[in-house]
């Protein structure tokens, strides 16, 4: 069942009268709204994972949109219409996420779906909202989405795969690393990131000592990750996700290894950090960028009210920002309006503005602007993946993930 | 290169270790009740699981909750063949092998339902390794090697000299002439199901010791498990030990000239063509 704007599953009176009131509160507002702005709400839905493997992004990124539609409805909204928000939950499965959006798309007839996390829900949500013309905006990273994204309606403000890779070598290149073992989960993203990063990595002058894929089944690394090891290369790369990641860094270290492992940051989690334990010291994570320091992103982490690192969370605030401001630009709220609105408010030319308050009477004069968010630039190509990505290194220390340097404007 | 050949072995030992149990325990199986049984593979997990309820959650010791959860598996795979098992005895080869398969997926979500899919490690502090005559191996690796030898060895001693185990050998031998001479066929399924949890979930231990604990680790561990106990012969614990090895050593050897990932294509190159050497396993026959 669907739920709105933090409206809990079971309404009590209180609840009800306190919801009643902040609508009567929205009405009064709406009333002294400019005269062209009467009409209905306009239904968005939120498409993230609130369960399953994507659990604990999905949480924060679904605050961080209920907290931006809250700001967006307080400026009049789009076209002075109020955003009304759907939320639903993936459950990181996409068998689920192609029901959700089914409902969401038939029952709510929403415009645009934001935040789908995991790629196999993208692939699987994506075909179902181009069928309908709704704009999916998804954080996946893998290049497969792309082919799907050639016929519209799709957007990623998570760095592809290729720029995954990209971004390794350019790390390795500021630590001056020459040598390097590559271990690999033979997945597609491995075969995407590996590729890029070793084209990258040579182009620098660097060396691949080895490359070794493991299948998923494999369940102890202990000849692999000696392998890996045997040349002493300068840092081991590893392609992973969380089981097999802690499975090497614990084979090494029971090897009585000193080498120095980069791996991707979706890999890394508190359990991984307490599971693998000394292992894990020195561990180097490459984790998707946020706009560090950005009026945008300084307002995600006060929407959450914590001290972690809101990568995913940014992503989802800037995408109902772009959907916001694309209305408003497209003059319309149907799915094929926001498609087009999107490219005209995300890129170049245009005056940069980094929220949907400062961006709406700039296009109501008519000018051009270019939204800058919380996660980066975001500037889309022509099948609305990210061109440019930031990239944040950090280390395991103590226990504890610590920012140690920012790989920026990594490009397709 | 000399070093990397060295150190494989180790590999291999381990890996064999971790496998041997649950490759007995399906050899086991076949042995006397004639059916393979796909529900090992998950007694693994269950075995891992309930040691980490056990030691993590109530706060044991871990052999102590290694131990418990051992039985407990062997209790559960008696529980299971003593109800739905005895069912099917007399219907065939097929009713086993899908109940067995529905007991697998049931096992799984189980621990799936109240472990959550996410992964787990037993608490064991990590070790640096000891240097023992030029190999690299840490203390719980030594321990699953020992453990799992004797955990086989024990079964062995158990099937060859016991009156249990006489029973055994006979049903598996020739259960009509078995029969004709009196042996009680219940208990002896009951004993032999019973061991094949307990050894599984020993097996499952002894992997969790070396990585860590998922909802899928059992099943990862089918297939090469299934394949030690033909190699082995089925029904015969011997070779399923000798067959861990030789499964183990030509997995690991194999990364010398392949990816990982063929890992297990390599073992199973190696069970096809000495399958065409000897059809029956590499100790044929029986225990």
């Amino acid at each position: 069942m669907a739920f709105r704007e933090g409206e809990p599953r079971t309404m009590s009176r209180r609840r009800f009268t306190a919801l009643a009131s902040a609508s009567l509160a929205a009405s009064a507002g709406l009333a002294s709204a400019p005269a062209w702005a009467v009409g209905q709400e306009i239904p968005i839905g939120a498409l993230m994972p609130l369960t399953g493997a994507g659990g604990p992004f999905g949480q924060n990124m679904m605050k961080a949109v209920r907290s931006a539609v809250d700001q967006i409805n307080a400026t009049g909204g789009p076209l002075g219409r109020r955003i009304r928000l759907y939320q639903e939950d993936d459950q990181t499965d996409p068998d689920a996420a192609v029901r959700a959006a089914k409902k969401l798309i038939e029952v709510n007839k929403v415009s645009a779906v934001i935040g789908t996390w995991a790629s196999g829900v993208t692939l699987a949500v994506a075909p179902v909202c181009q069928a309908s013309k709704v704009v999916e905006m998804s954080t996946s990273g893998a290049t497969k989405i792309t082919t799907i994204q050639k016929q519209g309606f799709v957007f990623r403000t998570e760095p592809d795969d290729t720029l995954f890779g990209r971004a390794y070598a350019e790390f390795a290149a500021v630590r001056g690393w020459k040598r390097v073992a590559i271990l690999g989960l033979n997945v597609p993203f491995t075969v995407t990131t590996v590729s890029n990063f070793r084209q990258a990595f040579e182009a620098h002058g660097g060396k691949v000592l080895s490359y070794d894929t493991y299948n998923q089944s494999q369940t102890t690394f202990r000849s692999e990750t000696l392998k890996a090891a045997q040349g002493k290369p300068d840092f081991i790369l590893v392609s992973g996700y969380e089981p097999d990641v802690t499975g090497i860094l614990r084979s090494a270290y029971e090897n009585g290894l000193h080498a120095t492992f980069l791996v991707p940051g979706f890999s890394v989690s508190d359990t991984l950090i307490k599971n693998a334990g000394p292992a894990a010291e020195g561990l180097l994570l490459v984790q998707e960028g946020v706009a560090e320091g950005s009026p945008a992103y300084k307002e995600v982490v006060s929407a959450l009210g914590g001290s972690e690192y809101y990568s995913f969370a940014a992503q989802t605030w800037d995408q109902i920002q772009l959907v916001a401001l694309a209305i408003e630009a497209a003059k319309s709220a149907t799915g094929s309006a926001i498609n087009h609105g999107i490219h005209a408010v995300s890129g170049p030319p245009g005056t940069k503005v980094s929220s949907f308050a400062a961006g709406v009477p700039l296009l109501r004069k008519g000018k051009k602007i270019n939204y800058e968010g919380a996660s980066g630039a975001i500037d889309f190509d022509a099948n609305g993946n990210i061109t440019t990505a930031n990239f944040r290194i950090a280390e395991v220390r103590g226990g504890k993930v610590v920012p140690v340097q920012l790989v920026k404007n990594v490009h397709f | 290169m000399s070093e990397l050949i060295r150190q494989y072995l180790v590999s291999a030992i381990v890996i064999a270790s971790a496998w041997a149990p649950t490759a007995a325990g399906i050899s086991l199986i076949y042995g006397v009740l004639r059916y393979p049984s796909f529900a090992l593979g998950e007694f693994m997990t269950l075995g891992a699981y309930l040691t980490l309820g056990l030691s993590a959650g109530l706060g044991l010791p871990l052999p102590l909750s290694a131990l418990i959860a051992a039985t407990a598996s062997g209790f559960v795979s008696l529980a299971v063949d003593q109800t739905a098992f005895r069912c099917v005895r007399r219907a065939g080869i097929l009713p086993p092998i899908l109940l067995s398969l529905g007991l697998m997926l049931i096992l799984q979500n189980v621990v799936r339902a109240i472990w959550g899919n996410g992964s787990w490690q037993l608490d064991v502090p990590l070790a640096r390794p000891y240097q023992l005559l030029g190999f690299t191996i840490t203390p719980y690796q030594l321990i699953t090697i020992a453990i799992s030898f004797v955990t086989v060895g024990a079964a062995y001693v158990v099937l060859l000299r016991t009156r249990f185990g006489k029973a055994v050998r006979a049903l598996a031998d020739n259960p009509d002439l078995a029969l004709v001479s009196g042996i009680q066929p219940e208990p002896v399924y009951a004993g032999v199901t019973f061991m094949a949890g307990f050894l599984s979930a020993v097996g499952g231990v002894m992997l969790g010791l070396q990585s860590v604990l998922t909802p899928l680790m059992g099943w990862d561990s089918l297939l090469p498990a299934f394949a030690i106990a033909i190699l082995g012969g089925l029904g015969n614990l011997m070779g399923a030990g000798i067959a861990a090895l030789v499964i183990g050593l030509a997995g690991e050897y194999s990364l010398l000239f392949v990816q990982s990932s063929y890992k297990s294509a390599v073992a199973f190159v190696v069970l096809a063509l000495i399958l065409v050497i000897r059809p029956s396993g590499i100790l044929g026959g029986r225990s």
